[in-house]
């Protein structure tokens, strides 16, 4: 069987759903594809004993790449804001102010004013004009400046709820450059629906255009001709199908794109490049309960080993789960490279944490799933600053995803937003100059 | 039945809801139980094609490659 469109995504994770919405709105007839049964990849949504648990995806965070795209393409984006970060530091609830939250949060973990003083001075600076050295990592970037533990701790919460990565493996430019990003809207928010409505909402924009998706749909391989891209075989419903485009955008992860378009054809250089990226790793621990944990709908822990943040998703969503219960995750920041014996060890220690730091955790909560994002199906695909660019050494493939974010520096879900959107505006570029040059000959 | 490829499996326990008899626990990695009735449900929604039928017919999984 064959069919012609003039985009191709595979796979429809939020990278691939940008790309797709943003090209299907500028008039190119686009398909999405995916292999598993459901949409969206990590952010998407599951049903399981009546709560609508998250594959990935917390919240989106509001006023980035993500929401300008869905306003530009017609996509309705419905989020419902959380409430203003607040910090457990030393025992104490500290709430992050719209002003002067570092300051607040510091206030917290020391008494001493001079280090306070010095801390946020050399902060300012690093993020207004003065880039730290590229190796320097975080942590010693601020053992500079403090030898505090909770002050470490601080920022080692921060970092690890925003840029899913410790202090000691992101480097200190990384992290100011995704705070420079990142500035403006940590404000963020929860689907009444679930994660699943924004791949739905673009999967509208798609098909109201006469684009196409097909769910269950691998593909098996990504054929190039001369160094440029032809299309794609995809198994659909038993069947291979050839299908012929003039852009493939690939949002399967680095690896499963080297499988699918032949080491052969990419290049030695640029499968090394690849094989630098370094994965985010996470546990989310999805809970149903049938009271809150505490007064707010999300907390970030500092000072413990492995948990970084819980959020009572339904006191922003009550529609997540049934009447009188509670949708809640934790979320936890392992340490080194997880092996299968390591993980559940690691979900032991979050656990821990959760019944030490909440009584009613254990008299009323209910695991529902602990999950652990690594290797094949990681947290992100790149740390912050590290992810590589979404053109690749075949013209018209391009990669997407939050491991493709090169330019912006961006990470998780405004990482693989900005990626996808960032493709498709090249891709678009390219097709135009196409059709131009068709007209002219 | 259905068994697990040790080497793909990453243990995000994504595939537990759509076993119809909780025959899939996960913590740290998936396992099956003997609760399984081979419904084979569950083949297709593991992301990282790490679910595996073994029966009289060979080996198939979710994902084609």
């Amino acid at each position: 069987m064959e069919k012609q469109v003039d985009v191709l995504v595979i796979g429809s994770g939020i990278g691939g759903m940008c790309a797709g919405a943003y090209l299907a709105h500028k008039g190119y007839k686009t398909l999405v594809v995916e292999a598993l049964p459901r949409i969206g990849g990590h952010c998407s949504t599951i049903e399981y004993k009546g709560i609508k648990c998250t594959t990935g995806v917390v919240g989106p965070g509001l006023g980035g790449p993500l929401e300008e795209l869905f306003h530009e393409v017609g996509a309705e984006f419905n989020v419902r804001p959380c409430g203003t970060p607040h910090y457990l530091i030393n025992g104490r609830v500290v709430e992050l102010p719209p002003r002067g939250g570092l300051r607040a949060l510091l206030s917290a973990a020391t008494g001493d004013e001079k280090e306070i003083e010095g801390l946020l001075k050399a902060f300012s600076k690093a993020i207004d004009w003065a880039d730290p050295p590229e190796a320097l990592s975080m942590r010693e970037w601020l053992l500079q400046h403090s030898r505090n533990k909770s002050v470490l701790d601080v920022f080692q919460t921060m970092t690890a709820a925003t840029a899913i990565v410790s202090i000691d493996r992101i480097s200190a430019k990384g992290f100011f450059q995704f705070l420079r990003q990142h500035r403006g809207f940590r404000q963020w928010g929860v689907c009444p629906e679930g994660s699943i409505a924004l791949p739905k909402a673009l999967g509208k924009v798609i098909t109201e255009r006469e684009g196409e998706i097909w769910t269950s749909s691998p593909a098996l391989r990504i054929h190039s001709e001369d160094g440029v891209v032809k299309g794609a075989t995809i198994s659909k419903e038993g069947r291979e199908v050839n299908v012929g485009a003039s852009v493939v955008l690939s949002n399967c992860g680095p690896r499963r794109t080297v499988d699918l378009v032949g080491r052969e054809n990419l290049g030695k250089e640029y499968i090394e490049e690849l094989g630098k990226l370094t994965p985010a790793h996470a546990i989310i621990i999805h809970i149903k309960s049938d009271a809150l944990l505490f007064d707010l709908d999300h907390l970030l822990i500092s000072g413990a080993r492995r948990l970084i943040a819980v959020f009572q998703l339904t006191m922003v969503c009550p529609e997540l789960a049934p009447e009188g219960t509670h949708y809640i995750v934790a979320a936890g920041d392992p340490v080194g490279s997880l092996g299968p014996s390591e993980a559940a060890h690691e979900i032991d220690l979050c656990l821990k944490e959760m019944r030490d730091l909440f009584p009613g955790f254990e008299s009323h909560g209910e695991i529902l799933m602990t999950g652990v994002y690594h290797e094949g199906w990681p947290a992100m695909f790149s740390i912050a600053g590290e992810a590589m660019t979404q053109r690749t050494p075949i013209v018209n493939l391009y990669a997407v995803g939050d491991g493709f974010n090169a330019e912006a520096g961006m990470t998780a879900m405004a990482g693989a937003a900005g990626s996808g959107v960032a493709a498709g505006k090249d891709a678009a570029m390219r097709l135009e100059l196409g059709k131009r040059r068709k007209r002219d000959s | 039945m259905i068994t697990i490829i040790k080497e793909r499996c990453v243990g995000c326990s994504l595939c537990v809801p759509f076993c119809p008899v909780e025959a899939i626990s996960c913590y740290g990695r998936a396992e099956v139980s003997e609760a399984c009735t081979e419904c084979l449900f569950c083949l297709e929604y593991c992301p990282v094609g790490a679910l595996q039928e073994v029966g009289f017919g060979g080996k198939h999984n979710g994902k084609t490659s």
